[in-house]
């Protein structure tokens, strides 16, 4: 009983054995992923890893075509998007044009019955962390990229939802509004404690930005470490080369004296390693090098 | 209920009431066809039989021959002018800004609103006026007018997706603006304007109400020699030339979708 | 300077600029030409027995007024906003079905379904209609072959036959023009509403029915224009019972031969229809921008 608690209070989201598939194209394999109350986790990976379908499932949109998923240890996958109590920001912010800014951020709190009070309460709230406080009666379209984000935000931290979902949040912004927008998610992830998703194919603000980090590629997981980890002990070649600046060498035969290694890269060229450590697997062997800059 | 089942009965109920508009939708139409081989007289459902002698009639009638054959004549001519005149125009609207234009293009698309009798009567009173009383002219004339803006459009969306670079790179080679005209833009327009003039020829064809006013006995179209049949007879010879003229339209829309896309023109097909 | 840029100069001094002006204008000047009759015949006397005209008068207009005539006007008018709302009720939920369905093969079945009948004129699909309401026609021997009614019921030459007509000729256009619109609403704003607790009707009515209510309101519009206009229908299947604008205009000026009062009446409905056109653009236009996206 005592560990079933703690797992529910451990995890906000669990994927367990997920698979999606578009017709013949598997767009996700047996996925396995257990997402931790209050972190900040990035999906990342290049453009059709699955990252997107993860987070849309998550959400409620796609139905797994196999597998489940549990929000606060209860499953959900049968369950439709608007009982979920997730939180979505959208990458066009998709943001409803007809009302207005107050309108937009309240529009949760109304489907949840709150009294008018409270609502205006918590909307004043929730603009004011995201730094709008006084722009409720604009209109849509009267407010800049950035503004139209913040709002975006807004409307889905004020539902106080289980998981916040955001994808792709800063691609539409220009360069100087991306940085000062990544301090500012930092600082609201601080201030809400809420369990955040992220979904990125630009690993320079993940790395800043998560506690952890699912590296994604053709539907499956590579790896999910902290930045740090990722950067210095990456599972594959593949995270390798995704994560930081690398230099990849050609194959070379591994061979182990002692405590050092060497690399023999061709009949002239070797690269020695003084405290090689954990390598006794590959004595022998042809090994791929990667060399950090 | 669980919301999955909950969903299940909604997703039911829309379906459900679609699926019944469709049939409000097309119900007419395959009574007509019904009604169409029905050997007897007098209307019954559902018919006795099958025959084909209504058909055999209305291919037969000579009103109703002389009649295709005139309509034939109005639209091959009220087409290919509409088209010439109406692909002239888009070309200027789309390329040249002078002082009145907005006038002309309302002017020249205005026959859309306005009721189809009172361009009919209007062209009757002309006609009579200029002496060419119910001839094919006048007739031909109308329907000009009337077909018009179905050209303008197609022609003007097609003009608007032509890439200048084009017309630029004959120039650039030598082409004089007569042969560009000829051998880069006319080309390129040619999905736009045969879409435009497929339907100003089917609209022209199945015109009625303004038909009425201008034709006479001699000139009379199709649609117009049928209203005459219906008011005086009762027997199916109408429901089998409608099911002719059903299928024939049927068939060609479905081509017509294939070759030209129809959601894609009229920008309906979303998610 | 390059000959691209001689071309461009050229089109500057617009090439064939006269030849297709012309032409456009001549077709114009003929359609203006022939409502001009129009209105020159509805200021001049009727001469019984005659085609000629009399001098000039106003009395056709001052004829309008009359109340048999005013009752047809108002008539037309109820039976074109009936038909226009009831079909933007009836074709709401197809085009609705046409833009979100998934499958290709549905949605080629509803544009063909829908557009085809607009092609096959309104004779065929008028006579349909008869063939389907008369006391013989296929809705009655239905409603006696399943024993729901032992005498047939009078639909034809009735409003209530005359307006179901109508409305079924005018979903095919209503449904085009909502489809474009339910296709221009971003699918993200629906997902939005749902994601932040909104069931799937109330989707529907908080987002995606604001944001057509420009296609909503010229769609009811252009279909009232439009049928303010018909013809065929009225006449057949109303049967001089149920009279519009439009069998008036024949009845005048075909049947009797008034031409001057035919003419008023042809102007009456020209001026109604522009009206409620001009009337709900500065609305429409309103709205276009509220919804547009940000």
């Amino acid at each position: 009983m005592a560990t079933e608690h703690q797992a529910r209070g451990a995890n906000a989201v669990e994927l367990v054995r997920v698979s999606k598939s578009f017709g013949p194209v598997l767009a996700v394999h047996e996925l396995e992923l257990a997402i931790r109350r209050g972190e900040v986790l990035t999906l990342l990976g290049p453009s059709g890893c699955g990252k997107t379908t993860v987070l849309n499932m998550i959400a409620g949109f796609e139905t797994p075509s196999s597998g489940e998923i549990r929000i606060d240890g209860k499953p959900v996958t049968a369950v439709p998007p608007h009982l979920r109590d997730t939180g979505m920001v959208f990458q066009s912010y998709a943001l409803f044009p007809h009302m207005n800014v107050f309108e937009n951020v309240a529009f949760g709190l109304q489907m949840r019955r709150l009294a008018k009070g409270e609502i205006a309460a918590e909307v004043g709230r929730a603009l004011e962390m995201v730094k709008l406080a006084g722009l409720e009666g604009r209109r849509v379209r009267q407010l800049s990229g950035g503004q139209q984000q913040r709002v975006a935000l807004a409307r889905a931290i004020v539902i106080r939802p289980k998981v916040l979902l955001l994808d792709e949040p800063l691609s539409a912004l220009d360069k100087n509004l991306r940085a000062e927008m990544q301090i500012e998610l930092k600082e609201l992830h601080g201030k809400t404690g809420l369990t955040t998703v992220f979904v990125k194919h630009d690993q320079g603000e993940a790395l800043s930005l998560s506690d952890r980090i699912v590296v994604m590629d053709r539907g499956q997981i590579q790896q999910v470490s902290a930045p740090i980890e990722l950067y210095r002990h990456p599972a594959n070649s593949f995270v390798a080369s995704f994560i930081g600046e690398i230099n990849r060498l050609p194959p070379a035969r591994c061979v182990l004296e002692g405590s050092s290694a060497r690399f023999e890269l061709g009949p002239s060229l070797k690269l020695e390693m003084h405290k090689a450590r954990g390598l006794a697997a590959y004595h022998g062997r042809m090994v791929n090098l990667f060399v950090r800059p | 209920m669980s919301p999955a089942l909950a969903a299940k009965l909604r997703a039911g109920l829309f379906w459900g009431a679609v699926a019944a508009l469709l049939v409000y939708m097309t119900i007419p139409a395959l009574v007509v066809l019904m009604t169409s081989f029905s050997p007897s007289e007098l209307l019954e459902f559902p018919p006795s039989g099958l025959s084909l002698r209504w058909y055999a009639r209305a291919l037969t009638y000579p009103d109703f021959r002389d009649a295709f054959a005139n309509g034939l004549i109005v639209t091959g001519f009220a087409s290919g002018v509409a088209l010439a005149v109406g692909a002239a125009f888009a070309y200027l609207v789309d390329r040249y800004s002078f002082a009145g234009r907005g006038v002309l293009e309302a002017i020249l698309s205005s026959p859309l609103i306005v009721p189809h009798f009172t361009t009919g009567f209007g062209f009757l009173l002309l006609g009579a006026r200029l002496g060419l009383s119910r001839s094919y002219g006048i007739v031909i004339a109308a329907h000009v007018v009337l077909v018009l803006p179905f050209v303008v459009r197609s022609v003007y969306v097609s003009l608007r997706n032509i890439d200048p670079r084009l017309e630029r790179a004959a120039a650039n080679l030598g082409a004089s603006p007569a042969r560009v005209l000829a051998r880069v833009t006319l080309p390129l327009l040619l999905p736009g304007m045969a879409g435009g003039w497929l339907v100003a020829a089917v609209l022209s064809l199945t015109e009625f109400t303004a038909s009425l006013y201008v034709t006479a006995e001699r000139t009379q179209t199709l649609p117009v020699a049928m209203y005459g049949y219906i008011r005086e007879y009762s027997d199916p010879t109408i429901a089998a030339i409608s099911a002719l003229l059903i299928i024939a339209t049927t068939l060609l829309m479905f081509a017509a979708n294939q070759y030209l896309g129809l959601g894609r023109v009229l920008s309906i097909d979303g998610h | 300077m390059s000959a691209a840029d001689s071309l461009d100069s050229f089109m500057q001094q617009r090439p064939f600029f006269l030849a297709f002006l012309l032409p456009a204008m001549f077709a114009a000047g003929l359609f203006l030409t022939a409502l001009a009759f129009v209105l020159q015949y509805s200021l001049h006397a009727f001469i019984p027995g005659s085609l000629e005209v009399g001098g000039f008068t106003l009395d056709n207009f001052a004829r309008v007024w009359r109340p048999i005539y005013l009752w047809v006007l108002l008539d037309t008018l109820t039976i074109s906003l009936v038909t226009a709302l009831a079909t933007l009720v009836l074709s709401y939920p197809v085009a609705y079905a046409l833009v979100r369905t998934r499958r290709n093969s549905v949605r080629t079945l509803l544009v063909v379904l829908a557009i085809t009948p607009l092609f096959t004129g309104e004779i065929v699909r008028t006579y349909a209609w008869i063939l389907m309401l008369g006391s013989d026609g296929f809705l009655n021997s239905v409603l006696e072959g399943l024993g729901l009614i032992s005498t047939p019921i009078a639909l034809l030459y009735t409003r209530l036959g005359v307006t179901v007509a109508l409305v079924q000729f005018s979903m095919p256009v209503m449904i085009i023009l909502l489809a474009t619109a339910i296709a221009h609403v971003d699918a993200d704003c629906e997902r939005a509403a749902a994601n932040l607790g909104a069931r799937p009707t109330t989707v529907f009515w908080r987002v995606t029915l604001p944001l057509t209510m420009p296609g909503i309101v010229s769609g009811t519009v252009v279909i009232f224009a439009w049928t303010m206009s018909a013809f065929s229908t009225p006449q057949l299947i109303g049967g001089g019972k149920v009279l519009m604008i439009s069998n008036l205009v024949y009845l005048q000026g075909l049947s009797s031969f008034n031409f001057p009062f035919a003419a008023v009446l042809s102007l009456v409905a020209l001026v109604l229809a522009l009206g409620a056109l001009a009337l709900i653009r500065p609305a429409t236009r309103r709205l276009e921008a509220e919804v547009a996206p940000a």
